[in-house]
């Protein structure tokens, strides 16, 4: 299966962060509408590109 | 009402994707992608609208512009 | 029924049509390529009508039936490619023109009137629908037939039916064209004009030459390329038969207003209405495959552009076309990807799609090259009947493999009609419904929505699939009150002080005494910096301690972080690092397992807590803050904790006391490792409900002795097992005495039907329930109570409380029920995440499209699937991630650690089952001449792997195997060395081991094992006809081609063939080595060992036509039954068995070794009972007079005999051991022999010594054949001879060189079975 929430293997920008209120966040890809309570923070950008975003890097 | 050359030359440029002053009305027209679906597409509607009285395999046996015409009962 | 009047005489002369009988015509013609794919098709199920092609056309008008027979029978001779029988010869089957006859003498048309019937119509339909089974007979023909049938004053059915190999759908508008010309013409008393066919003789150079000339290598070219790296084809039903003998249909038309819009969209995007139609279809399959690489089938009728345009024949050919179709792809992209292919499939369509398998080494079942396929029909219907309407209507398009979606097109203002055509081996009827039902919505989305709009917006379930699989089946709101999981507990002491709380071996602490050890202990753990949101590590082994050490935690606000001491340090290193915890709780035992950090280390037995207060804290943890945090394996080679909060854990406990009632009488058995989050309800949920926690010893939980043991004397009510642990349990003869057990759950992994059965013959008071859940939704989220006398696989079950399942596809659609897709999780259940990890956490807990707005869902990886009654079933993995015996575990995690290694440079692991149950950790590695060997790979493994991780076997490759796309390829893995001549297990009965040595005779190979596939050693339709062949005349099995393929295997196929009794009636005292034939049959007895099977070589030997029965001893399958006292209470048991075969003689026998003197004895018995005996034959043996004196067979002895059974020599010092392993080394069937069975064996040949010693022979009546083994031995005193007394007859003595032991192997056999046959031949005459 071809996994949304994985690095596609394509180039480019195919993924967003999202958050929501309680400053959850999750990863997301492009060619899906953006869920209710949500907003896209960051993006879209490539998969690794997401995960270096601030919130998501280990501190 | 009689099909003419003209609205030979549209239809089938209309079927292929290409602009009528493209295509010679010698050439094989399998060359430029008239398949089957596409041809009987054709005779379908040349039946239907200009009650042509012709069939698949009159047309398939030579695809070009000008073997058609005589066959359709064409004028210029 | 009206007779057909004779033709008219038609004015002119008759226009040549008939073809010039040839001398050619004899030998016939041969088959085109497209034939010859249809004779084998045939050829797999010869009785089977599904290659019937039939449709009719509803004729209305004043038709004049006599002129419509000319006409047919006109039109008929003028296809000579139609007029044909087809038979097998020498050199392949061929075609053979065939003399039609006329209308009404001998041309196959039916007329019927049926206007007298109450529904002519429905009469009509019957009669066609039952005329479509009828099978032609390919060898004798006429391959098609008509029928004329009146339903009205001036409505007919014109039915055709044609068998697929000599006619398409193209060829059938050709001739309904031509004979509605020629009845036009005969209605208009005029010429019908030309023959307007070419001839088959045509067709068939036109196919040579393409097959000899350049186009035929490049088209070749084209498809290895195009259909390199494809995955396995994809079947909606997830799996590939072959076709059946009918086929299920299911009609529809296509509403206009989809019909305008797609032919709208179609010219937008500069495509015709099929290219879209085709897109909509690959992304149905796409999304209910789970496979964005769809490869779809599409019939081409291959006629343009050929001299085959006005050949009526058969020519069409399926072409693959292979799409990708991923989420963001868009309906533009998808069509103009069909274009494409499409066009590219057109410029190389005349390679044969049987060409394309077989070169891609596809042949045989299960190996699909297309998915379903899409069968365009406009073929020209506007047909010039003379005041005549014509409306056609197909009735069959030929074979179904899987699922075949034929849309029609008629031209006639009718709109699109879609017929899905289905195997019913592979779907049901209300499946095919619903996938119909489903295409038709989605084809009406897809022509309504935007085309530059990814295609992820579209969903395949129907709007009503959609609110059932997300609403109805996830009804599970609960309000519940806002607790954590330590308050309940301290309520519950609060109530019941007294009860028992907890017991460990003599210990027992009641709900006060442990309520206060646990308080003081959190009053101490407070002053180490223990508040909600602290982590504390606890590492103890299971006791009174543990149990105290995590309700002090839990007290003291904080959350628990259970370690396991049987850790390596280099792991609890990484673990302690990484969760940071405040404090280690411990004792000095195991503190010296643990690693030496900074962190502060409580040592509960040296800690003195008496003098602090028992009371409960003030301070208490919220719902939101964790409960405890537990590391999972991670795939990149660090593990990971996850942090599940008291709200999660909370839910999870209320609702299993909901669903499974404690009382304050039970007694839960806590055994799972701490470090397992399946510990968790153990831990608390009895101490919450009042009932009692009997905690096992520390190492208990490997022991089923010591389990049954303990749940019996502590009564445990309940208790749970992951489902490997739970077979050994059951298997353990104390397990059934557990009768105090209600409720057993299962969890951590598939759950084995045949574990259900086991739990309920042995348990049958105690209920089983299988749970299912990841750690990260606080420990289960499913639930299924097992019901006894079901099967097929265990579900996981129904969500439980608060807790939503949803089963979506690639782009995170809901997929209706039946259908595969990856379970996500969503609800209160969930985990916070991972800890210190946001990255990750944000990868696997994303945002829930389908909840309250900011909720999230945790991707769990698994595929599942729904049950059409809301039950979710577990499928596997999408990743690597397994489960080895319960525990999960990332290949990556291990692979991570091997390649950090000097001179390793790749590293690949995977659990292997190449023995069936016996699942296995390998690795792979690559590197440098300097890598370390596997044991000391191993051992640095275990430094830093629990011990489950670390793999049981690491094999060194060159390089890894890759895919055609550059990827790993797992499958390509080779097993770690072992036995190499067995590919599979050994056989377990002779019909197994017959069937391996037939497959390596066919395939011309030295050996083949068990479970090793024909097609894949290289056998081809040819060879499996010969090995068919061979096994009718050595075993006596006559089966068609088709069993073979689906039994493709010695194992597979010797099931097939004695119908699954394979073993079972291998020991039977009546073994039918070959059952059936036309001659008398040869009743063999079975040598000191007791078993038959040496027999088994005779088999090809004697040639077929000759049925050969075993006798085998009495005590080889049922323990306790009583061994024959007298060799004449033997004797006496055979002849009934012998007569139950044979009812009346004459008789022949034949024995080895004592075999032989138990067939004189029989032959004796049945003479003293009025038979007769005209065979008595004896391959080396004796009268028991020759043995008396000797002394009794030792076990060494026994032994020895096992092995001469099997045909070797025993030699020295053999044991039990050293004989199975020479028997497993040769690959025969008796090493495969339960010990049970071996030791029935060792009591059997002493028995036996003992009978043959106290025996008295009496006469029998008779000739007697001997074969005596010449060569010289110790006990040189034997002589045929010696039977002198016991025989009236001659003695026919044939000596050969070999030894006593020998005799049973292959040359000797010859020698003998030449013999034999020339003596029944005799017999026979």
């Amino acid at each position: 299966m071809t996994l949304p929430f994985d690095p596609t293997g394509t180039p480019g920008p195919t993924h967003l962060v999202l958050v929501n209120k309680a400053g959850e966040r999750s990863l997301w890809p492009v060619f899906l509408p953006v869920p209710q309570g949500w907003r896209a923070e960051h993006g879209p950008a490539s998969h690794a590109n997401c995960l270096r975003t601030p919130g998501l890097t280990a501190g | 009402m009689a099909l003419t050359v003209q609205q030979i030359r549209k239809d089938v440029a209309d079927v292929l994707g290409e602009d009528p002053a493209d295509i010679p009305d010698d050439e094989n027209l399998a060359d430029y992608g008239l398949d089957s679906m596409r041809l009987m597409s054709l005779v379908e509607r040349w039946r239907r609208d200009h009650g042509a009285d012709i069939s698949f395999v009159d047309l398939a046996e030579r695809p070009a512009i000008e073997a058609w015409t005589p066959l359709l009962g064409a004028q210029e | 029924m009206t007779a057909v009047p004779t033709a008219e005489t038609t004015a002119g002369p008759a226009t040549e049509s008939a073809p010039v009988a040839t001398a050619a015509d004899a030998v016939g013609l041969p088959l085109t390529a497209a034939q010859s794919g249809m004779w084998y098709a045939q050829a797999l199920d010869p009785q089977s009508p599904a290659l019937n092609t039939a449709e009719y056309l509803d004729l209305e008008g004043a038709l004049r039936p006599e002129l419509l027979a000319q006409a047919l029978h006109r039109t008929a001779r003028e296809a000579d490619a139609l007029c044909v029988r087809i038979a097998q010869t020498p050199d392949g089957p061929r075609q053979f023109p065939l003399d039609l006859g006329t209308p009404g003498s001998g041309f196959p048309l039916h007329t019927a009137d049926l206007r007298s019937e109450q529904d002519p119509r429905a009469a009509a339909r019957a009669w066609m629908d039952d005329d479509l089974t009828r099978p032609f007979d390919l060898a004798a023909g006429p391959l098609f037939r008509h029928a004329l049938l009146r339903i009205g004053d001036e409505r007919w059915l014109w039915y055709q039916c044609v068998h697929h190999i000599v006619m398409d759908g193209f060829g059938y508008s050709l001739l309904a064209r031509r004979t509605a010309e020629v009845y036009s013409a005969l209605a208009a008393r005029a010429q019908p004009g030309e023959r307007p066919f070419g001839r088959l003789a045509e067709l068939i150079a036109d196919d040579a030459a393409y097959r000899h000339g350049e186009q035929f290598g490049k088209d070749r070219a084209h498809w290895a390329e195009a259909l390199a790296g494809r995955p396995q084809a994809p079947s909606l039903a997830g799996r590939a038969e072959l076709p059946s003998r009918t086929f299920l249909r299911r009609s529809a038309r296509v509403p206009d207003r989809t019909v305008a819009r797609l032919r709208a969209l179609a010219d937008e995007l500069r495509a015709t209405w099929p290219d879209v139609l085709i897109a909509a279809q690959a992304l149905y399959v796409s999304r209910a495959t789970g496979s964005s690489d769809v490869v779809l089938g599409m019939p081409m009728m291959g006629r343009m552009g050929s001299v085959a345009l006005k050949i009526p024949g058969m020519v069409m050919n399926v072409l693959p076309l292979r799409l990708t179709v991923r989420p963001d792809t868009t309906t533009a992209g998808l069509t103009r990807q069909v274009v494409l292919a499409v066009r590219a499939a057109r410029r190389h369509q005349r390679y044969r799609f049987e060409d394309i398998r077989r070169d891609l080494g596809l042949l045989g079942e299960g190996r699909a090259l297309v998915g379903p396929l899409v069968n365009i029909m406009p073929f020209d219907y506007g047909l010039p009947f003379s005041g005549i309407t014509a409306v056609p209507h197909n009735l069959s398009a030929g074979p179904v493999d899987d699922l075949t979606v034929n849309v029609y097109d008629r031209t006639d203002g009718r709109g699109l009609r879609i017929d899905h055509d289905a195997n019913p081996a592979v779907y049901t009827g209300d499946e095919l419904i619903a996938h119909q039902r489903r295409f038709l919505q989605l084809l009406n989305r897809i022509v309504s929505c935007d085309p530059a709009a990814p295609l992820a917006e579209l969903g395949i379930a129907t709007e009503e699939e959609q609110w059932r699989v997300l609403v109805e089946f996830n009804d599970t709101a609960r309000p519940l009150p806002a607790t954590t999981l330590i308050g309940p507990f301290e309520e519950q002491a609060r109530r019941t002080p007294a009860a028992p709380a907890l017991v460990y071996g003599d210990r027992t602490l009641t709900y006060a005494e442990l309520n206060a050890e646990a308080s003081r202990l959190a009053r101490h753990l407070t002053g180490h910096g223990v508040r909600p949101g602290a982590l504390v590590a606890i590492a103890l082994p299971r006791s009174v301690e543990l149990i105290v050490a995590l309700l002090g935690v839990l007290k003291a606000g904080g959350a628990y972080l259970p370690l396991d001491p049987g850790y390596p340090a280099g792991r609890l290193t990484d673990m302690l690092e990484d969760a940071a915890p405040v404090c280690v709780v411990t004792d000095s035992a195991t503190r010296t397992q643990l690693p030496d950090t900074e962190l502060p280390y409580i040592l509960l037995d040296r800690t003195d807590l008496s003098a602090l207060s028992p009371l409960e804290l003030p301070r208490a943890p919220s719902p939101r803050h964790p409960a405890y945090v537990i590391y999972t394996s991670g795939s990149t080679g660090r593990p990971k904790g996850v942090v599940v909060p008291h709200a999660a854990i909370d839910n999870r406990l209320r609702w299993m006391q909901h669903t499974y009632p404690l009382a304050p009488g039970d007694r839960v058995l806590q055994k799972t490792p701490s470090g397992f989050d399946v510990s968790v309800w153990e831990f608390f949920w009895a101490l919450r409900e009042g009932a009692t926690l009997v905690v096992a010893d520390p190492d208990g939980h490997k022991d089923p002795v010591y389990l049954a043991r303990t749940i019996q004397e502590q009564s445990v009510t309940v208790c749970h097992f992951v489902p490997s642990m739970l077979q050994v349990f059951l298997a353990e003869p104390e397990a059934a005495g557990c009768s105090s057990l209600r409720d057993v759950f299962c969890s951590g992994e598939a759950l084995p039907r045949d574990t259900v059965r086991g739990f309920h013959r042995t348990l049958p008071t105690a209920q089983l329930h299988n749970l299912y859940g990841p750690t990260e939704a606080a420990v289960d989220v499913t639930h299924h109570t097992c019901t006894p006398g079901r099967s097929g696989p265990v579900p996981i079950g129904r969500p439980v409380w608060n807790t939503r399942l949803y089963v979506l596809d690639a782009a995170l659609k809901p997929c209706p029920p039946g259908i595969t897709g990856e379970l996500y999780l969503a609800g209160v259940q969930l985990a916070d995440g991972y800890l210190h990890r946001p990255g990750l956490t944000a990868t696997r807990f994303v945002a829930d499209p389908y909840g309250q707005g900011g909720s999230r869902m945790y991707r769990t990886g698994d595929l599942a699937r729904w049950t059409a009654d809301g039950e979710v079933t577990y499928l596997g993995r999408t990743d690597q991630q397994v489960k080895l015996r319960g525990q999960r575990l990332e290949p990556g995690e291990i692979e991570a650690h091997l390649a950090a290694m000097d001179a390793v440079t790749g590293a690949c692991v995977t659990v292997r089952e190449d023995r069936p149950g016996d699942q296995r950790l390998v690795a792979y590695i690559t590197g440098s001449p300097a890598v370390p060997d596997q044991e000391s790979l191993r051992a640095h493994l275990s430094t830093v792997l629990p011990e489950y991780m670390v793999p049981s076997a690491i094999v060194r490759l060159d390089d890894f195997p890759l895919s055609p796309n550059g990827k790993l390829d797992r499958r390509a893995l080779p097993a770690p060395a072992t036995d190499a001549k067995t590919d599979g297990r050994a056989p377990c009965n002779p019909t197994e081991e017959t069937l391996t040595r037939l497959f390596a005779e066919v395939l011309g190979l030295e050996r083949v094992g068990t479970e090793a596939a024909f097609f894949d050693l290289g056998g081809t339709s040819l060879l499996a006809a010969r090995l068919m062949s061979r096994i009718r005349d050595t075993l006596g099995f006559s089966a068609p081609i088709g069993t073979l393929f689906r039994a493709p295997t010695p194992a597979a196929l010797a099931d097939r063939l004695t119908d699954n009794t394979g073993t079972d009636t291998a020991l039977e005292v009546l073994l039918p080595l070959r059952a059936s034939g036309e001659g008398l049959p040869l009743f063999v007895f079975h040598p000191a060992g007791g078993i038959s099977w040496c027999y088994s070589g005779l088999l090809p030997r004697l040639g077929a036509g000759r049925p050969v029965h075993g006798l085998q001893a009495r005590g080889l399958t049922r323990d306790g039954e009583s061994l024959p006292a007298t060799m004449d209470e033997m004797a006496a048991d055979y002849a009934e068995q012998i007569r139950t075969v044979q009812p009346q003689g004459p008789y022949r026998l034949l024995g080895w070794s004592v075999g032989g003197v138990i067939a004189h004895t029989v032959a004796v018995h049945l003479q003293q009972t009025g038979e007769r005996v005209d065979l008595l034959a004896l391959m080396d043996a004796y009268p028991s007079d020759q043995w008396r004196d000797l002394a009794g067979p030792t076990e060494a002895d026994a032994l020895g005999a096992l092995l001469r059974m099997a045909g070797f020599e025993g030699g020295d010092g053999l044991t039990r051991d050293s004989v199975l392993a020479t028997l497993r080394h040769e690959g025969s069937a008796l090493a495969a022999l339960p010990e049970r069975v071996l030791n029935a064996v060792l009591g059997i040949v002493t028995n036996n010594a003992r009978l043959m010693r106290t025996h008295r022979h009496h006469v029998f009546e008779g000739d007697l054949l001997f074969f005596t083994a010449g060569a010289p031995r110790a006990e040189d005193w034997l002589t045929p001879h010696a039977w002198r007394p016991y025989m009236t007859g001659r003695l026919d003595e044939h000596t050969l060189d070999c030894l006593h032991p020998e005799m049973t192997q292959p040359r000797q056999l010859d020698t003998i079975a030449t013999v034999l046959t020339a003596r029944l031949k005799e017999l026979d005459t």
